[in-house]
Formats: C-alpha cells, sequence, structure tokens
C-alpha cells in the first residue's frame, strides 16, 4: 500500500513537471503596457491571406498584412502600400504608384512585382483560394481560374516598374479601391513563398508586410503579434503586441474578460440583451441580412401576394427586441443598413418597401394569393432550419407570428447546420431562415443572387426587369445612376415581388475593456487595430 | 503468450479496418461536404478546392488512397487547418488531453476506490449514505455544469486559479476536477458493491476467524477480488479519458484532441474524421488488451490462451 502510494504520488509529481517543463508563460499574468488581448475563438484554418474564408482569421491577416489600400474611420480607402493611384476615365483601368518604404518583416522592399505574384499565385485555379472571385473583376482574371486562359500575362495585372502596378478591369466596379483592402487580396513575398510554401504555418518562417508581425503561435493555444519595426508607418502603431487568444466558449471569454485576462470579447448569447441595455457592449452593424427564404417554384409561394402576405405578417421588432436582444435593425428592405451604394448608404437612400407586423394587410393579400392560386386555405407548410441558434430562434418566432396572423400551420424541421446549406442549395426546401453577408462595401455584392441565371439564386426567383436593371447597374460607371438603378432593382425584388422577407440587419456585440480606444469597426471589413492604443 | 498476443494483434487490426471503412461509408452518406457553406463561393471557386483536397475523386479512390497512407502511419492533412499536418495535430494535442485524462483518472481511481471501500465497510450507515449520496451527485450532474460552478466559485469569485486556456498545473486543476467526477462516481458505485460481495464470502469470514488482522483481510484479500470489476471498466475509461473531452476542452479553452474529433464532424473534416476514428480505436483495442492482460495478475484463476500468466 505504502509502496503504490509513492507510485502514485511519483506519478502526479512526473506529470506535474512534464506539464511546467512545456509551459509557457501565463496568460492573464500583468500584461505589457501596451498588449491588447483578444480572443478568435478557435484556430485559424490558415494565415495565408489568399487562403482564409473567414472573418476571424482575416482579423488577424488584416493586422500582418497591408494591401494596394486601407480604410480609414469611415470606411473610406485611402493609401496602404500605394501611395497614390489614377483610374482612367472609362473606370476600368487603376495605376498604383507604391510608396519606396514599404518594407517586409524581414526587410525585403514591397514592389510591384509582389502584387503580381500574389494576385496570379491567388487567381491559380490548382490554388484553391475560397475567395478568388473577389479579383474576378480583372480582365481575363476568372478565365485563367477556370483553365479557359493558361497564360497568366493576359490577365490585367501588370508591373510597370518596380513601383508601379497598373491593374485593368474588364468591367468598371467603383468600389475596387475600397476591395483592395479585403485580406483576400493582400499580398505575400515570392521570394519566401518559392523557398518554403509552407512558411505562413509557424511563426518563426511567417513574413508579413503590415503593421505587425507574428511573433510567436503556439497553436490551438495563442498567437503574439507584435509591432513591426519594417512598417513604413510604424510610428503610428501604438500597441507594442496583440495577444489573441483562441477560446471558442463565448462564456469562458466574457469570465476572462471580467477577470482581467481578456480585453475584448464576443458576449455569450445569453447575455447579450442585458450587456446592452446596461451599455456594458457597444453594438455594430454588419452587413448581412437575414431573411426568409420562399422557394418560388413551390406553391404557394409561386404566389407574390401570398409571399408579400407572410412577409407583412412577421413582426421583426418583436424577433430583433424581444427573442434576438442583439441589438439586430429590423429591416423594410433587402439590402442591410451600413452598405454603400456607391454614392451613399443604400439603406438610406432606398427608404422602406413595406410595413413590418402589417396583420390587416397581411390578411387581405393571403385571401388575394390564395384566390389567385386557386386554393380554399393554405396547405400545411414544412420549414426547414439550420440547427444554430439564431436559425432556430428566428424559425420559432416566425412559426408562432405566422400562425397568430395567418392562421397557417408550420412544422419546423431543425437539420444540422450543413445538411441545412445542402438541401437549400439543391433547392430541396419551401420556406426557410437564412442569411447573406457582403464581401466588399457595395450593395451590388448582395443583389446578383437573385438574378435568374446566378447559381446563388437558391430562391429561384425569376424577373426579366429585375435581371435587366442588374445588368445595366454592372457596367454604369455614374455613380448616381448605378445607385437609382439598383433601388429601382430591390424594388422590384421586395416592393414588387417579395422573393424573400428580409428580417434584420445583423450586428456584432462587443464587450471591451474600456481603456482600449481607438480601434477601427466596419459594417463589411475586419476590425483595423493599426491606430489602436490601451490608455494608461 | 506470444501466441496468444499474436492473435489479438491480427484481431485487433481486422477490427480496427472495419471501423474505418464503417466510418469512411458513414461519413460519406450524410449530406453535405467541407465546403457547403452559406458563404457565396463561386461554383469554380468550390471545384478548384475540391480538386485541391482530392475530393473530385471517386470515392473507391479517397478510400484506398486514405488506407495507403495510413499504412505508412500518415493520417494525411485536414482540411479545415492547412496549418499543421494531422499528425502533428495529435502530436500536439492527444499529450494535453492524456495529461489531463491522467490526472482525472488518477482522482477517479483513488478517490473512487477509497469511497467504495468506506462505504461497503459501514454498509447501510451514515457513511454508506454520505459515500453513494457523493456518488449519485457525481453520476448525476453533468460535467459542464460543475466545470460551470468551479469557474464561478475558484476563478471568478476566489480568483485562485485561471479561467480557462492552458499552461500550468494551475490551469489542469478545474477541468480535471470536472472531469473526474462521473467517473470517481461510477467507480465508488462499482467498487462499493463489489466489495459487499467479497466480504460476505466464506474465505473472507475464515480469514477473520483465523484471526488474520481486518485490515489485511480488507485490503489484501477481499479489495483484490473486489477490484477485478474495476479494471474491467478501466479499459474503455482510461481510452475515452485520454481522447479527450469536447465539453471540458471547450468550456476551459484546452488545446487537445477531443474539441479536435467533434468539431470534425460538423466540419465535415473527412481525413480528421478517420484520424479521430483510428486513434481512438487504436487505444480502446490496447486497452482492452491491458485489462485482459491484468485480469490475470488480479485473478490467477483466470487464464488467457489457455495457460495460467504465472
Amino acid at each position: 500500500m505504502v509502496r503504490s502510494r509513492a507510485l502514485v504520488f511519483g506519478i502526479v509529481m512526473l506529470g506535474t513537471l512534464l506539464l511546467n517543463a512545456s509551459a509557457a508563460p501565463p496568460l492573464g499574468g500583468a500584461p505589457a503596457p501596451q498588449a491588447l488581448r483578444i480572443n478568435i475563438q478557435g484556430e485559424p484554418a490558415t494565415l495565408d491571406p489568399a487562403k482564409i474564408d473567414n472573418r476571424l482569421a482575416g482579423t488577424i491577416a488584416k493586422q500582418l498584412f497591408e494591401g494596394l489600400t486601407r480604410l480609414d474611420n469611415n470606411g473610406n480607402a485611402i493609401p496602404g502600400v500605394a501611395e497614390r493611384w489614377s483610374v482612367s476615365a472609362d473606370g476600368k483601368t487603376y495605376t498604383f504608384s507604391l510608396r519606396r518604404t514599404a518594407r517586409w518583416s524581414n526587410g525585403d522592399p514591397v514592389t510591384a512585382q509582389d502584387f503580381v505574384y500574389s494576385y496570379r499565385r491567388a487567381l491559380d485555379g490548382k490554388f484553391g483560394a475560397p475567395l478568388v472571385d473577389n479579383l474576378f473583376f480583372i480582365a481575363n482574371a476568372e478565365q485563367f481560374n477556370g483553365g479557359k486562359i493558361t497564360d497568366p500575362a493576359q490577365m490585367g495585372i501588370r508591373a510597370v516598374d518596380e513601383y508601379t502596378l497598373e491593374i485593368r478591369l474588364h468591367t468598371p466596379a467603383p468600389f475596387f479601391l475600397k476591395l483592395l483592402a479585403f485580406f483576400s487580396v493582400m499580398p505575400v513575398n515570392p521570394k519566401v513563398d518559392q523557398q518554403n510554401p509552407r512558411w505562413m504555418n509557424e511563426a518563426t518562417t511567417f513574413v508579413s508586410n503590415g503593421p505587425f508581425r507574428l511573433a510567436r503561435w503556439e497553436h490551438e493555444r495563442i498567437m503574439v503579434l507584435e509591432r513591426n519595426p519594417n512598417y513604413w508607418a510604424r510610428d503610428r502603431v501604438k500597441l507594442d503586441e496583440i495577444q489573441v487568444v483562441m477560446v471558442a466558449n463565448l462564456s469562458t471569454a466574457y469570465q476572462m474578460l471580467s477577470t482581467g485576462q481578456l480585453d475584448i470579447t464576443t458576449p455569450p448569447a445569453e447575455l447579450t440583451g442585458r450587456l446592452i441595455a446596461e451599455k456594458k457592449a457597444q453594438v455594430f452593424p454588419e452587413a448581412r441580412t437575414f431573411f426568409v427564404r420562399f422557394n418560388n417554384k413551390v406553391s404557394p409561394f409561386t404566389n407574390a401576394n401570398v409571399r408579400k402576405a407572410f412577409s407583412l405578417a412577421m413582426n421583426r421588432e418583436g424577433i430583433t427586441r424581444r427573442i434576438l436582444q442583439g441589438g439586430q435593425i429590423p429591416l423594410r428592405g433587402f439590402i442591410p443598413h451600413g452598405l454603400s451604394s456607391g454614392s451613399g448608404e443604400f439603406r438610406k437612400q432606398a427608404g422602406d418597401l413595406y410595413k413590418d407586423n402589417d396583420a390587416q394587410r397581411a390578411r387581405e393579400l393571403l385571401q388575394q394569393g390564395l384566390r389567385e392560386l386557386g386554393l380554399a386555405e393554405l396547405p400545411a407548410l414544412v420549414m426547414r432550419s439550420s440547427n444554430r441558434e439564431i436559425f432556430t430562434k428566428i424559425a420559432q418566432a416566425v412559426q408562432a407570428q405566422w400562425k397568430q396572423t395567418l392562421k397557417v400551420q408550420v412544422t419546423i424541421e431543425t437539420m444540422e447546420h450543413r445538411a441545412f446549406v445542402a438541401a437549400v442549395r439543391r433547392k430541396d426546401y419551401v420556406v426557410a431562415p437564412f442569411s447573406t453577408g457582403a464581401d466588399y462595401d457595395d450593395a451590388f455584392n448582395l443583389l446578383g443572387q437573385f438574378v435568374s441565371e446566378d447559381f446563388f439564386n437558391f430562391t429561384q426567383y425569376a424577373n426579366a426587369e429585375y435581371d435587366r436593371l442588374i445588368r445595366a447597374a454592372a457596367v454604369e460607371t455614374n455613380a448616381e445612376r448605378r445607385t437609382r438603378l439598383m433601388i429601382d432593382a430591390e424594388r422590384v425584388l421586395i416592393g414588387q415581388d417579395m422573393a424573400i422577407a428580409p428580417l434584420f440587419t445583423n450586428t456584432q456585440v462587443v464587450v471591451q475593456n474600456p481603456k482600449v480606444k481607438n480601434i477601427y469597426r466596419y459594417a463589411v471589413a475586419e476590425d483595423d487595430y493599426r491606430d489602436a492604443f490601451i490608455e494608461p | 503468450m506470444i501466441t496468444y498476443l499474436a492473435r489479438r494483434a491480427v484481431m485487433s487490426l481486422v477490427t480496427l479496418w472495419v471501423i474505418i471503412t464503417l466510418t469512411f461509408v458513414l461519413m460519406h452518406a450524410v449530406p453535405g461536404d467541407p465546403f457547403t457553406s452559406d458563404a457565396r463561393v463561386s461554383p469554380q471557386a468550390m471545384a478548384n478546392l475540391r480538386a485541391y483536397y482530392g475530393l473530385d475523386q471517386p470515392l473507391v479512390v479517397q478510400y484506398a488512397r486514405y488506407l495507403g497512407r495510413l499504412v505508412r502511419l500518415d493520417l494525411g492533412r485536414s482540411i479545415k487547418s492547412e496549418v499543421r499536418d494531422i499528425n502533428r495535430m495529435i502530436a500536439d494535442g492527444l499529450p494535453v488531453s492524456a495529461l489531463l485524462g491522467l490526472e482525472a483518472l488518477l482522482l477517479a481511481v483513488t478517490a473512487g476506490v477509497a469511497l467504495g471501500i468506506v462505504a461497503a465497510l459501514g454498509h447501510d450507515r451514515g457513511l454508506d449514505y454520505l459515500s453513494m449520496g457523493v456518488a449519485i451527485i457525481g453520476i448525476s450532474v453533468p460535467s459542464f455544469i460543475l466545470a460551470t460552478l468551479l469557474i464561478h466559485l475558484l476563478a471568478v469569485k476566489l480568483e485562485v486559479l485561471p479561467v480557462g486556456t492552458w499552461g500550468t498545473w494551475r490551469h489542469t486543476v478545474m477541468p480535471a476536477l470536472a472531469l473526474a467526477l462521473a467517473p470517481l462516481a461510477y467507480v465508488a458505485r462499482l467498487v462499493r458493491s463489489s466489495m459487499l460481495d467479497e466480504l460476505s464470502q466464506d474465505y473472507v469470514k475464515a480469514a477473520l476467524a483465523r484471526g488474520l488482522p481486518r485490515s489485511r483481510v480488507i485490503l489484501g484479500h477481499a479489495l483484490r477480488n473486489a477490484l477485478l470489476p474495476v479494471a474491467t471498466v478501466l479499459g474503455p475509461l482510461t481510452a475515452g479519458v485520454l481522447t479527450g473531452s469536447f465539453v471540458i476542452e471547450n468550456i476551459f479553452a484546452i488545446p487537445g484532441i477531443g474539441k479536435l474529433f467533434v468539431l470534425s464532424i460538423s466540419d465535415r473534416d473527412y481525413p480528421l474524421i478517420l484520424s479521430g476514428a483510428v486513434v481512438y480505436s487504436v487505444l480502446l483495442l490496447a486497452m482492452n488488451l491491458l485489462v485482459d492482460l491484468t485480469y490475470g495478475i488480479l485473478d490467477p484463476r483466470i487464464r488467457i490462451a489457455g495457460r495460467r500468466l504465472r
């Protein structure tokens, strides 16, 4: 017995020793004066800017790399690696002058050739870049990516000289300069990439050109970004380092924040409402529309009046204020709040297209729709929903609202998220809550998915007038006229046809150490920490 | 002995192959693939991605490729992580999960056995009710509730331990406690009932009648036999505890493999799902073999391979 007890004790001691031997300095100790501690909820799948497909990893890439442009606090494009630029009269050719002081973290200069290399690399079909479409505005880029053109020199990307880059588009894109600040189009160092194709997987081999460089990366645990001494504007970077932890459980992250182990986090859903009410959490609009998808090819949603009835019967104020409580903004149109039209904020320009929770009108429209369909009453319907919390909550809320207002029996079929998305993509659904977000700050980005032949038209909406308006907007160079075309298109899509039933603009809810200042947050792009600092 | 071990090894390999094949078939039968998302990834980009990961090949080819890599002990590359291959992910995560699991296991077995003995000796009296009360709480309180309570008490209120993440022994205390409670309770109940069984056996009465010290009879004779059922459950328990717990790793933000494997399923990360099945099965098969060998030591009457072990 004594012997076995000694053995147990020995094993415990050995374990403790091993653990301590492999342990890094603990988190949560007294941080350096300018060390920001943030949470990205999990190990990023990659830090190769061209391979990232999500906002959390994109936020890290944005601090490590710098594109041709950056965004200012209001979301306007300002010089990044490009010091200045000119745009041709037809809006298709951009000429960028790169700053000669831009350097990679290993000291190499950042050149026009680096951008040519990086864009060609991302556009190579074999490379498998998920958000490669953002570069498809460049002449011949889509064809090269699809293998229809094999010579990369045929694409509209050219280094005129070491510090001059020319980009030719196949169609004018008024948002192109903002798009160049997006993480997926940031450059990589060609020399480093050719010598070691896996350079981006460890801190020791990581080379970047942004305000910060990767100093430490312990997988699944922590990343430390420190100020990049080679960054051209290093003097304006005030943070010494950013510590990035990977805590998936938001309750845990929130407890870490309350005990001083973390500076910023998204609060868990169950606390969001209270924290916003107590002004302890900040709310930022995110350019993502939550909506109810109607399958326009399946009865009774083939009928516009039935779709309108279902849409008007929904109480968006109730859903956002009482059920979700995350500061979401009810929508009376499709394009979310905060998204640009190219000549202003789209939602403000386009106005409201219907009334929320208009029960009386909803019942009238339903009767009218049923008459048009030759139905005496609505059949029982099945609504498919993802098992993600926000979707199940929405599904239950609209189910109750439809039952109350329209006396319709809707059964909810909850599915595992990917299985649900796969079903919607197969158009194997009748009605389903869904969401869609913008990749770049322009309403056009979200309108394309309702064009009849568009791959993402899972709603199976088809209206020749809508298609015409969108095609006209795609090539219109005058910002005012282009806005007008998009507003008209939204009127057709929602005001006239109610192809889908918009719900609300999503939000990003953040709890933050009040001493942290000057973080730039955007409805579309990732947070920017370049100018952030911590008050003493 | 050697033929026995060889036979077991071959049987284990066959079992493993069946598990891999079933997992492969099942995971491809589930709708959706790693790139199904509500993001508007263009069909062309999607095709590129599928080709990049070899998912454009027929399933038979994918299956053969996976087995081919597996015999070379290469678990392949995860689809969700470009950063590390799966061998490296497991090399990084398994020690973390295993260390935590061992801590919890030691706690569960020592405290569980002690509690079981105490309960059996104080049969139908206060101590018995107390220990079994603890055991019932242990079985019925889910680990995430206990974890949350521990965090609230020890990290938020008393601020003696860090809320989460990984680094020093202080980071292991709460997760190990939370992880240990359920198996502790299970072991306690098991030991109590088998101990009661043994204590009523004639050999115990005989030993006591011959004047052997009570402590020696209980600890040296009865307990040894009473531990046999514990050894039985210890195999799967160890395999389970070593491969980590999704819930605990999630709550305490621990970089173990439990989280990795569970998330791989909702991510449809095919190579990682298969690797999870392989790692867990190998551990389970190994532990079961170990347990079978231990039987012979605990109870010499049990023969394996038709011969006494000692």
